[in-house]
């Protein structure tokens, strides 16, 4: 008992134990809530948990491509509209106007997404702008193509079940237990994880994001290495596209993915990457996806209304910050 | 040419202005200019293809339909308005897009002697100089809705209502008139209607999802007030692992071909629609009429209907469902 009045800050204690404490509280808040309420109803069951993976996994997917960008210094405000974009070229490629098998398809979606993505690490590195504005750009400039596609309305085209199935749950009593999707995102968390701890690549992202002049005059390649976070980032958001597919059983939306990019701010935030740079984690950011989740799954589970939903969900960001900045201080 | 076009605009500005424009001559057939929110919906569409079934069967008007660049974007549609004003058009229907900024352009058109029929969604103040306001009772509709949900669950049961966004009047009207119907029936208790899906299908899908998993034993039915949200309640129903698609009776509002199909499939036990072609044509006879100098009712409204998977293929309904017939 005597830390209590050690110069470290309380907060600082639990941010160090990292948003996993935080999935916990959520987790255990929840529970507590079914036992003591509804005993019947247990809040965890093996059928909450699936759904909350899949709801997850496309903010999930965004948010690992986000932290990679901002633990770089930068910030892509351009998810969500790169998400409507690279749905709607799918669909729109897989309808029988233009017939392109669902793996060409496919392919293009990505690569939609990966010179997105190119276009916007260029646009921040080579004219030396400012990552906020270049995004907000060509947060619009993706918007209105996606719409330019879809003709502004939505597109429905067939494709086969490895495609339209991504998030759908797997058969009753498979060992599978989560949809293909989530396995995805999953491989993919641990597999950027990492690319960040044991590889050069990591290290010089997380130097640039601390100080880029710093990294620059060790010689290492800022332009270059920046240019790849959003190439990524932008080549996450194309498969993210697959999954948002997937998820409007078989449609390409324009509007999809409005105010997304707050969301997967929010992951990366609540996961504890800096708005500041050099900070920051992949599975955290998982965590944060799945944390507001859950908070959301909880709420509608507690019948908590829903504007006081939006508030406990805002007060957790604000908070999640704010552990951010007393940890750096 | 361009002082030339300027003058010509100037008199026609004052003729304006003094309601002598010289629109009476006979002979020549009366223009009426239709601004509907968006041209790109099927919706208005639809609407588009009313008015111009009542332009061919009046020859005394000539109906010129002009939308604003892009939907939402009430300073656009404006000078849409005003667009047509200069160019002394005889008579105006409007959808506004904004019931309070379109009301200052309605009434300037209404000064300098234009009449203006306003259709689809209300102007602010009730008090406007208009000819008439053309619309569906969306209150009906959701009450509509209700009668035939409480119908098919038999008086007895919980329902969830999944609502739409916070802030548009036609589909809050539509909860309203569904909720205070719903209420006079003493064996049906609301289990929720709180809920709001957005805007965005993917999160509507999400909302349906988490609702389903909390309510979803032993619940009776469902009601949701646009397409987008019966769309991603849809998609959730179907998705539901325990099978209660079918099961639990499902009322939606507004159609689609994904909503026709989850008709047909009996996941859907009845959808209410309105009749954009009706309201086309409507709006467009009434203003005729006023434009020669016959007394319009203050208020149309267009019927809305409550269509069934055993009534979808009677001809009047097929036409509902499909507004633009098969493509």
């Amino acid at each position: 008992m005597a830390e209590v009045h050690s110069r470290i800050s309380p907060l600082t204690r639990i941010a160090r134990l990292g948003p996993w404490l935080g999935l916990g509280l959520v987790l255990l808040g929840f529970s507590v809530y079914g036992w003591v309420v509804k005993p019947d109803t247990p809040f965890l069951s093996a059928y909450r948990g699936a759904l909350i993976a899949k709801q997850a996994a496309i903010v999930g997917l965004a948010a690992i491509g986000m932290t990679l960008v901002i633990i770089g210094g930068g910030i892509d405000l351009a998810v969500g509209a790169l998400l409507a974009l690279t749905s709607v070229t799918l669909a729109r490629l897989l309808t029988p106007e233009w017939g392109w098998s669902a793996g060409l398809a496919t392919l293009a979606a990505l690569l939609v997404g990966l010179l997105a993505g190119v276009m916007n690490g260029v646009l921040v590195t080579r004219l030396r702008l400012a990552p906020f504005i270049v995004t907000l750009g060509t947060m619009l400039v993706f918007r209105g193509a996606a719409e330019l596609i879809a003709r502004q309305s939505k597109i429905s085209a067939a494709a086969p079940e490895w495609l339209t199935g991504l998030l759908d749950p797997p058969a009753p009593g498979s060992l599978q237990f989560l949809p293909s999707g989530v396995w995805i995102v999953i491989a993919l968390g641990l597999g950027f994880a990492g690319l960040l701890r044991f590889t050069v690549f990591g290290r010089a992202l997380f130097a640039i994001g601390s100080n880029s002049e710093a990294a620059r005059l060790a010689g290492i390649r800022v332009g270059l290495v920046q240019t790849s976070a959003y190439a990524i980032a932008g080549l996450l958001m194309g498969l993210a596209g697959l999954f948002e597919f997937s998820v409007l059983n078989g449609q390409g939306n324009p509007s999809s993915g409005l105010g997304l990019e707050l969301e997967v701010v929010a992951a990366s935030v609540i996961g504890g990457a800096s708005l500041r740079g050099g900070r920051g984690s992949i599975l955290g950011c998982l965590v944060g996806a799945v944390m507001m989740t859950v908070l959301r799954s909880g709420c509608v589970y507690a019948e908590v209304h829903d504007a006081t939903q939006k508030i406990v969900i805002g007060a957790l960001i604000v908070f999640a910050v704010a552990l951010d900045r007393s940890q750096r201080k | 040419m361009r002082v030339l076009a300027r003058l010509g605009f100037g008199v026609a500005a004052l003729g304006l202005l003094f309601g002598c424009g010289g629109s009476d001559q006979s002979g020549r057939p009366k223009r009426i200019a239709m601004i509907p929110k968006g041209t790109n919906h099927e919706f208005w569409k639809a609407v588009e293809k009313g008015a111009k079934q009542a332009d061919q069967e009046l020859p005394e008007v000539e109906v010129i339909w002009k939308g604003p660049p892009g939907e939402g974007d009430a300073p656009a549609q404006i000078g849409v308005v005003e667009g047509f004003l200069a160019e002394k058009i005889d008579g105006i229907a409007l959808a506004p897009l904004d019931a309070k900024a379109l009301e200052k352009p309605v009434r300037s058109a209404v000064q300098a002697g234009v009449p203006v029929l306003i259709f689809d969604s209300g102007l602010a103040s009730a008090d406007a100089p208009i000819v008439s306001y053309v619309a569906t009772n969306n209150r009906t509709g959701g009450a509509r809705a209700a009668a035939a949900l409480a119908k098919a669950m038999g008086g007895q049961g919980r329902v969830l209502v999944l609502r739409y966004v916070q802030g548009s009047e036609s589909t809050i009207a539509r909860e309203e008139g569904f909720l205070e119907e719903i209420k006079k029936h003493p064996g049906i208790l609301v289990a929720s209607s709180d809920r709001f899906a957005g805007a965005d299908e993917r999160a509507a899908i999400d909302v349906a999802e988490n609702l389903l998993s909390n309510f979803g034993e032993g619940l009776g039915g469902i009601f949701c007030s646009n397409e987008s949200t019966a769309s991603g309640m849809l998609t959730a129903l179907r998705r539901d692992p325990r099978g209660l698609a079918g099961k639990v009776q499902f009322v939606g509002f507004d159609s689609s071909a994904n909503l026709v199909q989850g008709l047909k499939d009996g996941v859907i036990h009845a959808l209410v629609v309105q009749d954009p072609v009706g309201m086309g044509r409507e709006s467009v006879r009434a203003l005729a009429q006023a434009l020669a100098g016959k007394t319009v009712s203050k208020r149309i409204e267009t019927a809305e209907a409550v269509i069934t998977k055993e009534s979808m293929t009677t001809p009047e309904h097929a036409a509902l469902l499909n507004p633009l017939g098969p493509q």
